[in-house]
């Protein structure tokens, strides 16, 4: 244990200047040697309430200092949040919201932490959420894997209808368990992709209720005529179907579940979800300028890295296409404990990440979702669900698919079936309103 | 001096034999003196211990004198013509010292022998054991659940970390290598035990030796008496081989009886043999062996193991009829061996996954040696013949669960069918039935001119070989195919295959030529081979392949003073490897296209419908030629006072070597649209008739045979063997070699580039075929340094070695990644890779460009890492003999770094221990 002092004075006094005259203040302020930035865009007038948030990564403690305020922690390997209130100007009209940032894996020994937290601004973008992600997928009396009956789930949290139109389902190309050095690094602004699947439509084909959700699934049919552990999906809203002329790896095409309109993915096989959970998943709203032929044009880039392997250091060149952040409406990160190495999706769209088991291959994490948490039901008994751009607070893990419950699935190999229904994998709903 | 002359002369034959075990005693002093001690008449006894003498009539007092037996001395009495059986007795104090390594050849060309003694201290499981005492060989763990081929004089295929790796690709000089047992060939042509899926890293691969060659694991060594592996450029006697020749000679005299009993780390030996001595004489025996073993992949694990049974009886009778010499060696082989895997029911909710793969071989040999050695021209005949049945099975069940819905062929024939559904999980049964059979038969005469100066030993003969397989194939349910994704094969019956000849003619001159004191010998050797029987369909059809060889050797005249012996020796030749029956007539490659995809689902077992074409694809190559191979080698062989210096220098260039490449062809379907048939208006599958479609094309692959390996050798071997140091009563030994191989394509090959542009699949559009190297230079140094201790009188024999492999290195080749052609889904043919033609459709094209980083041409070179070895016998009283080994008791593995990445080595000793009753 080390003992740090540290006192942010420059900080505090440029706060209280600028305070008084309501006047754009600096991009960026610190204290010790840990600098904060703030988002790009906004002219900030006023930050209230602003603490760091440090979790320590081996032993999971959390402490939260008042920024400016001296800093005593334990040595070891930190992940460190920011987080404040703010009044800031924006297309000409003065607003208040939160901004937040994080920064991961830094280390506090002996001398003052040095790092910057980037920071951007936290705001509910009235679109769809992200609501559940299965995709472990289920298991065969047997034991044995049975793929086809991974799904999304996409949810209205507004109080207006949302069309999902030109709603793009995404899974990041980047793994979170591998991790070069990739150029051009364009991770704060796009998000790198191999799989692009959009939802057709003009604009108002396919409303979505407030509080209503969306089924997005792989293969849209009643998966217990093969696997009886499995669901059936044969009604569900979307699928998504890679044509393919070969046998051996052939896709099902459900007729009462329509497909969607498939971009791009880099399978020449049928695309499943990663069913260990390394990816990242997102959705986004293609603009509507934007056409299927001039997005494979114009978003497509080349990226290099160096792998350095015992063998040498191997310079490799991938193309992939790219989705820029401000199209997404909501990512979700996904990994496992053991293999972390980074969040392939930036904090502006997601600060943390979520996981169904705890290592690669874990044999546990089949039968299993992540869900998102939901804070309170609202006047109209609609669920409001957390959303605070950091999937490792927002979502509960591990839980018990959300079909798998309706539908009394099974919820392992040996079939036990589901028998309880939650809002959200773990708050029960109560039994009358089944 | 008159009176002897009148006295009538008499033939008088004395066999030696020890009195212990009944072994023949070569190269005793007998001699016989009168009783007046007037006169002694002397010989030498011969290889089978004979001693013969003719000479009158008489008293006599008998002598025998032999360094490791105690004198004999006897009067006798001469009165007709004698046979004489003596037993004799071993001096105890002064036992012989053994030969606990391989001891190299003087001969024209290197080859190392290993003796029946080496054997018992190196106390082997199977054949593969004994390639620790070739030169550069280091002990390996007995892998006894996987395949073990032969690599003689090469590093094995490495991957890019440099470790072992087991590629079909590069197998042919382990296919072309030469086991004989007895002068019989071990035939695998006819082997076609595999599965479709052999070629992937499963349970199926490791064990799979189709094309392969010999399995070394399936002979045991306790029936062998000494085995020859030539190096060099084998005489023209031995044909059908790229590489070398292991030439293994078995048990064939009379033995007491001698029961092994063998334990180490994974396994357990068990073996009896005995040589019945069927007359006094010695001339007539009858060996009979038997052999069991126990081994597992893991002790822990008794699921996965390996069990080999063999059975040998030999039948040697030598005879004398006029001035002919005879030996006849009838012998009826049996070997079984049980290849057995299963998956653990507790951990895999009952799990049914079984692997059996088991062959049981009956064989039954003939050899013929007659000798005229009175005649000046004819000197003998040597007739080989076998006939081998093998009985072949390969038994998998598997379960298999589709990822989802699957699909599964209906039938074996061409054209548009609909395939059958597969709902939910099953349990699929292969069998591969294989009976190959082949036989063999060989003569050789030999001639011997003397003119002058120069002594000529001619051999002139043929050989012809048979393989076929009388085997059902794969019998298996193709509805419930191994893997749901397993299209590609259909069962095929392989009693339909053909019969493969190989005939095979030859003649050869040995010649010596002395030349004050020097002695200059040459071998020149011809060998022509042809396939008899072969389709005219055939490049090969009617062709005859030469191989010539040529050895020469220079002895010098010994320097007096210090015994220096000193030969100088080279050689060239070619060798031809013929191919197997695989390569000839391999399986047919199926492709299937699904035209029409349609799952109902209101009623997905009865209203679906997977409507598909299928393409039969012959996969023959008939332009395929033998496998090529040059070699040559340089030596020189230095002997001072008891100590020898060895060291050969060889290159051998194989460009066509065996390998299953991949062609491209285009296929036309047609693409139904699915949307246009409604599920509610269904009464069983949907009609074609009414539904839309496009015609299209599309590119795929299949295997195809080709002699497209690259597999070439260069290396120097050597090897210091020093006297025996008296006082220490130890001997060193200081052995090693360097290997440089090179494993590479040697023809274009087509590359399928993986890829999706937009939503087309690149590879079913354009394939490139580039002219590259898409292989490795490797090299390994390795050195061995044996010090052999041996107290007879303790009958103590303690060896230590020290084996180091100082380095092993790897290396890509330069690969040029721009296609020279490619290959249209529109005409299935190649064109140019020209700007033009890219620029007909860039995207793509473009992408035919295959960029290798530069850092995959760094040379990978792992460090040095040394091993202590000890093997120790120990005989007990007169009939137990036990011993120890200890490998890798000792080690240096250093850690290193690569990269910045540090890696660790591991090492873990192994270990096992015998015990041998002789009674």
């Amino acid at each position: 244990m080390k003992r740090l002092q540290m006192i942010g004075w420059v900080a505090l006094l440029l706060l209280g200047i600028v305070a008084c005259k309501k006047e754009p203040i600096a991009e960026w302020k610190q204290t010790g040697k840990i600098k904060v930035v703030y988002p790009a865009g906004i002219d900030i007038l006023e930050i209230t309430a602003d603490s760091l948030y440090f979790t320590n990564r081996s032993t999971g403690r959390q402490a939260v200092i008042k920024f400016g305020a001296a800093i005593e922690l334990e040595n070891g390997l930190y992940d460190c949040a920011f987080r404040a209130e703010a009044d800031y100007r924006s297309d000409g009209s003065v607003k208040h919201g939160v901004i937040y940032g994080l920064t991961n894996s830094v280390e506090i020994l002996d001398e003052a932490p040095a790092f910057t937290i980037e920071t951007h601004l936290l705001e509910s973008k009235g679109d769809f959420l992200i609501e559940e992600i299965f995709f472990t997928g289920t298991l065969y009396p047997t034991g044995k894997q049975y793929h086809g009956d991974s799904y999304i789930k996409i949810y209205n949290p507004t109080d207006r209808v949302l069309y999902a139109d030109r709603i793009a389902i995404l899974e990041s190309k980047f793994l979170s368990t591998i991790k070069w050095d990739y150029k051009p690094d364009i991770r704060q602004d796009t998000m790198t992709v191999h799989a692009i699947y959009v939802i057709p439509g003009s604009g108002t084909d396919h409303p979505v209720q407030p509080g209503e959700s969306l089924l997005i699934c792989d293969t849209g049919i009643d998966h217990r005529k093969t696997n009886a552990n499995s669901i059936d999906l044969s009604a569900a809203d979307f699928e998504w179907y890679d044509v393919s002329n070969s046998p051996s790896n052939m896709d099902i095409d459900s007729e009462t579940v329509p497909n969607l309109d498939k971009w791009y993915c880099y399978t020449n096989s049928f695309f499943v979800l990663h069913n260990r959970g390394f990816r990242s998943y997102a959705i986004a709203r293609i603009p509507d300028y934007i056409s299927k032929e001039s997005y494979l044009n114009d978003y497509f880039y080349t990226y290099t890295y160096v792998m350095h392997i015992e063998a040498g250091d191997f310079p490799m060149e991938q193309e992939a296409y790219k989705i820029p952040n401000n199209w997404i409406v909501d990512g979700v990160n996904c990994s496992v404990e053991t293999e972390w190495l980074w969040n392939v999706l930036p904090p502006s769209v997601d600060a943390g990440w979520t996981h169904c088991g705890t290592m690669d291959h874990d044999k546990t994490r089949y039968f299993k979702s992540v869900r998102r948490k939901m804070t309170s039901l609202d006047e109209n008994n609609r669920r409001i669900l957390k959303d605070t751009n950091n999937s490792t607070d927002d979502f509960n893990t591990e839980c018990v698919p959300s079909v798998v419950e309706e539908q009394g699935a099974a919820t392992d190999a040996n079939g036990t079936p589901a028998t309880q229904r939650t809002y959200d994998g773990v708050q029960p709903i109560p039994s009358e309103e089944k | 001096m008159l009176e002897a002359q009148t006295l009538p002369l008499y033939n008088l034959q004395i066999a030696l034999r020890d009195v212990q075990d009944g072994t023949l005693v070569t190269d005793a002093a007998v001699y016989l003196q009168t009783e007046d001690k007037g006169k002694t008449y002397g010989t030498v006894s011969d290889a089978e211990g004979n001693a013969k003498l003719t000479l009158p009539q008489g008293n006599y007092e008998l002598y025998v004198s032999h360094l490791l037996y105690k004198p004999y001395a006897s009067p006798l009495h001469v009165t007709a013509d004698t046979l004489l059986v003596l037993q004799l007795e071993k001096q105890v104090q002064v036992l012989r010292e053994v030969e606990v390594k391989a001891s190299e050849s003087r001969g024209l060309s290197s080859s190392s022998m290993i003796s029946r003694e080496a054997m018992q201290h190196l106390q082997p499981t199977s054949l593969a054991d004994l390639m620790e005492l070739l030169p550069g060989g280091m002990a390996q763990d007995p892998n006894m659940t996987s395949a073990g081929t032969i690599t003689l004089r090469e590093t094995g295929s490495l991957n890019a970390n440099g470790a072992k790796s087991q590629q079909a690709d590069y197998a042919t000089h382990a296919l072309g290598t030469l086991f004989l047992v007895d002068g019989a060939p071990i035939n695998t042509d006819a082997n076609l035990q595999y599965t479709p899926q052999s070629s992937s890293n499963s349970t199926e691969s490791t064990r799979d030796i189709t094309n392969k060659g010999v399995d070394m694991r399936t002979i045991s060594t306790d029936d062998i008496e000494k085995v020859e592996i030539i190096r060099g450029i084998p005489s023209v006697v031995y044909g059908n081989l790229t590489s070398g020749v292991v030439n293994i000679t078995k048990v064939r005299r009379p033995t007491k009886l001698s029961l092994r009993f063998k334990a180490d780390s994974k396994s357990m030996l068990v073996s009896a043999g005995k040589g019945f001595a069927l007359d006094s004489t010695g001339k007539k025996v009858l060996n009979v062996d038997a052999n069991v073993l126990n081994a597992y992949a893991d002790p822990r694990n008794t699921l996965e193991n390996y069990k080999r049974a063999t059975f040998s009886g030999r039948y040697t009778a030598q005879q004398t009829l006029g001035a002919v010499w005879l030996k006849y060696s009838p012998a009826l082989n049996y070997t079984g061996s049980f290849d057995n895997y299963k998956e653990d029911p507790d951990l895999n909710y009952g799990g049914i996954d079984t692997y059996q793969s088991y062959f049981q071989n009956i064989s039954l040999s003939m050899g013929l040696q007659l000798r005229v050695p009175s005649s000046t021209f004819f000197k003998g005949l040597d007739i080989n013949a076998s006939a081998s049945q093998q009985f072949d099975r390969l038994e998998r069940t598997k379960l298999v669960s589709p990822d989802r819905v699957g699909i599964a062929p209906a039938s074996s024939e061409e054209g548009e069918q609909d395939a059958h559904l597969i709902f939910g999980e099953y349990i699929a049964d292969y069998v591969v039935d294989g009976k190959p059979f082949s036989s063999f038969l060989k003569a050789t005469a030999h001639f011997q001119f003397n003119t002058g100066i120069l002594k000529q030993n001619v051999r002139i003969g043929s050989e012809w070989n048979l393989s076929k397989n009388f085997g059902e194939g794969a019998l298996y349910d193709l509805s419930r195919p191994l893997s749901a994704s397993g299209w590609g094969s259909r069962p095929r019956a392989y009693n339909t295959i053909p019969a493969l000849q190989n005939l095979a003619f030859y003649a050869e001159d040995e010649l010596t030529f002395h030349l004050s004191n020097h002695v200059l010998e040459a071998r020149t050797g011809l060998r022509g081979t042809a396939l008899p029987g072969l389709s005219e369909l055939y490049a090969m059809h009617g062709k005859v392949y030469l191989d010539p060889r040529v050895n020469l050797q220079w002895t010098l005249p010994a320097f007096s003073s210090k015994a220096v012996k000193v030969s100088f020796s080279g050689g060239v030749g070619r060798t031809s490897r013929m191919p197997t029956l695989n390569y000839l007539y391999p399986d047919p490659s199926y492709y299937d296209i699904l035209q029409l995809a349609y799952y109902s689902q209101n009623n997905p077992q009865e209203n679906s419908r997977y409507y598909i074409l299928s393409y039969k694809q012959d996969a023959t190559n008939y332009d395929l030629e033998p496998a090529r191979n040059l070699k040559w080698e340089v030596r020189t062989d230095w002997e001072m006072m008891g100590n020898r210096l060895w060291v050969c220098f060889f290159m051998e260039k194989l460009s066509s070597g065996f390998r299953y490449s991949n062609r491209y062809d285009s296929y036309a379907f047609k693409d139904y649209d699915e949307t246009a048939i409604s599920d509610a208006a269904l009464d069983g599958p949907p009609q074609l008739e009414n539904v839309p479609y496009t015609e299209r094309k599309k590119l795929a692959g299949y295997r195809f045979v080709e002699n497209g390996s690259r597999q070439d050798k260069m290396g120097v071997e050597f090897e210091l063997a020093l006297k025996r140091i008296r006082v220490l009563r130890t001997a060193f030994t200081f052995s090693g070699a360097w290997f440089r191989s090179i494993y590479s394509n040697s023809r274009p090959m087509y590359y399928a580039q993986s890829g999706v542009y937009g939503d087309r699949v690149l590879s079913e559009y354009y394939v490139g075929l580039y002219d590259w190297n898409d292989g490795r230079i490797n090299e390994q140094f390795s050195t061995n340094l044996l010090m052999d201790t041996q107290i007879p009188e303790w009958g103590l024999i303690f060896s230590a070695s020290v084996q180091a492999m100082w380095y092993v290195s790897t290396q890509r080749m330069q690969q040029n990644g721009t296609p020279y052609m490619y290959k249209s889904y529109l005409d299935g043919l190649d064109h140019p890779y020209t700007p033009e033609a890219v620029a007909s459709d860039p995207i793509l094209l473009n992408h035919l460009y295959y960029s290798v980083p530069e850092a995959a041409y760094n040379r990978y070179t792992i460090p040095p890492a040394l091993y202590v070895n000890l093997k120790i016998t120990k005989k007990v009283k007169d009939m137990m003999t036990m011993a120890i080994f200890v490998n890798k008791l000792f080690d240096y593995t250093p850690d290193f770094e690569r990269n910045g990445i540090l890696i660790r080595r591991n090492v873990t000793p192994y270990f096992g221990m015998e015990m041998t009753w002789t009674i």
